[in-house]
């Protein structure tokens, strides 16, 4: 199983090299990452209005002509200002870093209280189980079953 | 002139009187263990329902009869509305979303409080308070600031109309059950304040509210689908979730609620876990309140038109007294509320059920901090910021991904602990099928290592729920049954594990759905009659313009042939319509849809020679998203209709059948 493992992620990293964008696919992938300012809540990519076709389109344009993709970024920060950014711009540690900690937190939370009830508190569960049934065992439990079943409720059910 | 309405407002003012005599009586009830006073105070909180459903009779009857001379029903109806689309004016607006809200609690209520009655008169009492005390709020709600009966000075001839988005069908089913899902939490909430306020903290107040709680979830997730679905159908981007503040608004308290739906297994199993289940439906409670309120009080488009708006500094003070109560409560019973069993290992499924809390919880606090971060960073600096799409599926994606592989590792793991040796025994070939599936997918040139990892552990995830049910299902199988009735005997053996197995699975499908998406291609162009655009592998060719005028609108229907290499597909016909009351277009999407694609187009604009703005997407695998929640559903009601207790024959009782079982 490791060998298939390490097969899988040769095979990941040998693929890795990025393919070349079109001027089409870096206005759609821009489109994406700004929001609109004609539709609340909605990037440029998604929002449906008249407006926000046209916006779309003149970034392809800006694309087309080789503009870079800060220079589009700068351009439509000057028009519209910094309510365009799908991520604030600057303050995006902020936004990012809440929830990666919180996560962090409860991972780290959730192992130390489990750790400590481990320990103490509680009732102890009883230990006669310290093993998970073996096959055989289910094999038996399984016969046991089946034979008490067919005698109570009959073989045709 | 609509009689029935003009008996609405009195009708709500009963209401608001009859909830708060509910909620006096069962309150004195509970404290003095009065069985009358309580009984009372059911029968009162029945009657503001009875209020209610008269005031929602008279809005109805209203809407019909195209009484304009409320205001409500010149804002959101007109006299060309279809008859439907008119039921769906009900929740259109937000004076009569807030009435069917209060419908849908009042009624909830006394049907809970009546089936709680024999189940211990104070735990009922209690409830019933709570649940009197919430209807009092949203009573007050449309009595006060948003009366769905206020009156027109001027009487008009015609009416606004219904915005022509909200025409579809999906808009008909989409906030009902959306309601249905946040209105429902209030029972397994108020049944937790219940047992902390009357001391009784047994396992009583989760498995009374056990199905509702799957009632409430159940009615969430589809709603939130449709919601979905309405989106990809109607809105015409070509996807089907933008992580819009109204979406997100739903999508917290489901988070939360799958939390609780998990983490109350615990408590049922092990006596574990009190304090924070009590606390998750709070959270949820809470939740799904702040939802109703981020919609509809307009904090969003600024925090300075919320202070204007009608309804929000209404809700604030309610969600807080909420919340504070909620935890003082629980602070109160903590002591009382203390595990009864240990941790024996990190090895096991209470550990894996704790991680899957963790990750819930996470992923509602990052949607929660994304949607709220823009009014905080406004409120603080008095700027503007956006917090969009690249933030939450950033955030998202990983937890996600994690989840997967939970659903899929959760049920391999034994309770209380698991020797090494026989967890790698159960997880060898669900972990094998995954890795093969990365290695496919390299081999075939995806290089998005989400992608990939999606994939490959929606395979794990699915093999693991097989081998669950191969395991389960062995028994029958060695008695000589085929594996058809093999598998539904097993099904119909133990509903709810094996229920909530299938609903794993369809969550399973819609993450396919998902992954789909990261093969998506689209293109945009103006296209003259017999031009055409590429999209994938699709030529779309725009053949011609049909024109028709109707009395609410003007269509404009293109004819559009997709080919694909030198063979004929399929013709697609997709709409630009110019609603005349509205003064506003609306694109109608032609999708044809199949397992492995759909290709979508929506015409953009129509310009005066004929000429068609026209998008089109190509979406892989978008169809599993239907249909895994389709499976869910099925899934839904093999769990709610599942007894609680394992249903062993009178005859077999004295023999312990104790499966470990992860019960939803």
């Amino acid at each position: 199983m490791k060998r298939l493992l390490v097969i899988a992620l040769t095979l990941v990293v040998a693929a890795g090299p990025a393919f070349a964008e079109t001027s089409e696919d870096r206005a759609i992938r821009i489109s994406k990452e700004i929001m609109s300012p004609f539709c609340p809540g909605l990037t440029v990519h998604d929002c449906p209005s008249q407006a926000s076709v046209d916006l779309r389109e003149r970034i392809e344009v800006w694309a087309e002509q080789g503009m870079s993709d800060e220079e589009i970024y700068d351009r439509l920060e000057a028009e519209y200002g910094d309510e365009i950014y799908a991520t604030p711009e600057g303050r995006s540690w902020l936004v990012f870093g809440l929830p990666a900690l919180a996560l962090a937190a409860g991972l780290v939370v959730a192992y130390v209280v489990a750790r400590r009830w481990s320990r103490e508190g509680g009732r102890p569960s009883d230990h006669h189980d310290l093993e998970s049934p073996t096959a055989e065992d289910h094999k038996r439990v399984e016969a046991a079953l089946g034979q008490m079943r067919d005698q109570r409720w009959g073989p045709s059910r | 002139m609509s009689s029935l309405a003009v008996l609405g407002r009195p009708a709500l003012v009963a209401g608001l009187v009859f909830a708060l005599l509910a909620m006096v009586l069962s309150v004195l009830g509970a404290i003095r263990r009065r069985r009358d006073l309580s009984e009372a105070g059911g029968r009162a909180l029945t009657a503001a329902f009875g209020a209610t459903a008269l005031a929602s009779l008279g809005l109805m009857h209203a809407l019909f009869v195209h009484d304009f001379s409320f205001e409500y029903v010149t804002n959101y109806t007109s006299r060309s509305l279809s008859g439907p689309y008119t039921v769906s004016a009900f929740w259109g607006g937000m004076e009569g979303s807030l009435l069917f809200w209060t419908l849908l609690l009042t009624g909830f209520s006394s049907l809970a409080v009546h089936q709680a009655r024999g189940k211990g008169s104070r735990l009922a009492a209690w409830s019933a308070a709570v649940l009197a005390g919430v209807s009092v709020f949203f009573l007050m709600l449309i009595v006060l600031p948003a009366d769905p009966f206020s009156r027109l000075a001027s009487v008009p001839s015609d009416g606004r109309g219904l915005n022509p988005l909200l025409q579809s069908p999906g808009m008909m089913i989409h906030p009902p059950l959306l309601y249905t899902g946040f209105v429902g939490f209030s029972i397994p909430f108020a049944f937790a304040m219940a047992a902390m306020l009357s001391g009784r903290l047994d396992e009583g107040w989760f498995t009374f509210t056990r199905r509702w709680t799957l009632f409430a979830w159940s009615a969430l997730t589809v709603g939130i689908v449709l919601g979905g679905a309405w989106a990809y159908t109607e809105l015409g981007w070509g996807g089907y979730w933008a992580w819009d503040p109204v979406e997100n608004a739903s999508f917290m308290p489901w988070l939360t609620a799958t939390a609780y739906l998990h983490s109350v297994v615990i408590q049922e199993k092990r006596r574990m876990f009190k304090v924070w289940n009590v606390s998750l439906i709070l959270m949820t409670y809470g939740l799904a309140i702040f939802g109703t309120f981020l919609t509809r009080s307009g904090i969003l488009s600024s925090i300075h038109t919320f202070t204007e708006g009608p309804i929000g500094k209404w809700f604030l003070p309610f969600l807080a007294l909420m919340l504070i109560g909620g935890l003082a409560v629980v602070a109160w019973r903590y002591d009382s509320l203390r595990g009864e069993n240990r941790f024996d290992s990190m090895l096991s499924r209470e550990f894996a059920f704790l991680a899957n809390n963790v990750l819930f919880l996470a992923a509602g606090l990052a949607v929660l901090w994304g949607t709220i971060y823009p009014v905080i960073a406004e409120l603080f600096t008095g700027i503007r910021l956006s917090v969009g799409p690249p933030f939450f599926n950033a955030v998202f994606v990983p937890i996600g991904l994690a989840l997967v592989f939970l659903t899929g590792l959760g049920p391999l793991i034994s309770w209380r602990r698991m020797s090494r040796e026989a967890f790698l025994r159960v997880v060898r070939i669900p972990l094998i099928a995954g890795a093969i599936t990365v290695g496919a997918f390299a081999v075939f040139g995806v290089r998005n290592l989400g992608t990939m990892l999606a994939f490959g552990l929606c395979v794990f995830t699915a093999v693991a729920i097989g081998a669950e049910f191969a395991r389960g299902s062995r028994i029958y199988r060695n008695r000589g049954m085929g594996l058809v009735t093999a598998l539904a005997e097993t099904m119909a053996r133990n509903r709810r594990r094996y229920g909530g197995y299938v609903i794993h699975l369809g969550i399973v499908l819609m993450v396919i759905g998902f992954a789909g998406s990261a093969f998506r291609s689209e293109s945009e162009r103006v296209l003259a009659r017999g031009e055409s655009l590429d999209v994938g592998a699709y030529t779309l060719t725009y053949e011609t313009l049909r024109q028709e005028e109707t009395p609410e609108k003007n269509v404009f229907e293109a004819e559009i042939d997709v080919t694909r290499g030198t063979s004929y597909v399929t013709t697609l016909r997709p709409q630009r319509n110019f609603h005349i009351a509205q003064e506003q277009p609306q694109s109608e999407v032609a999708i044809r849809t199949t397992p492995v694609e759909d290709l979508y187009a929506v015409v953009t604009s129509v310009d005066a020679d004929g000429a068609i703005g026209l998008r089109a997407f190509v979406n892989p695998l978008t169809w599993w998203i239907w249909a895994g929640t389709v499976v869910m559903v099925l899934g839904m009601w093999a769990v709610m209709t599942g007894h609680l207790p394992v249903a062993v024959p009178a005859a077999t009782r004295t023999v312990p059948l104790q499966p470990e079982v992860a019960e939803v």
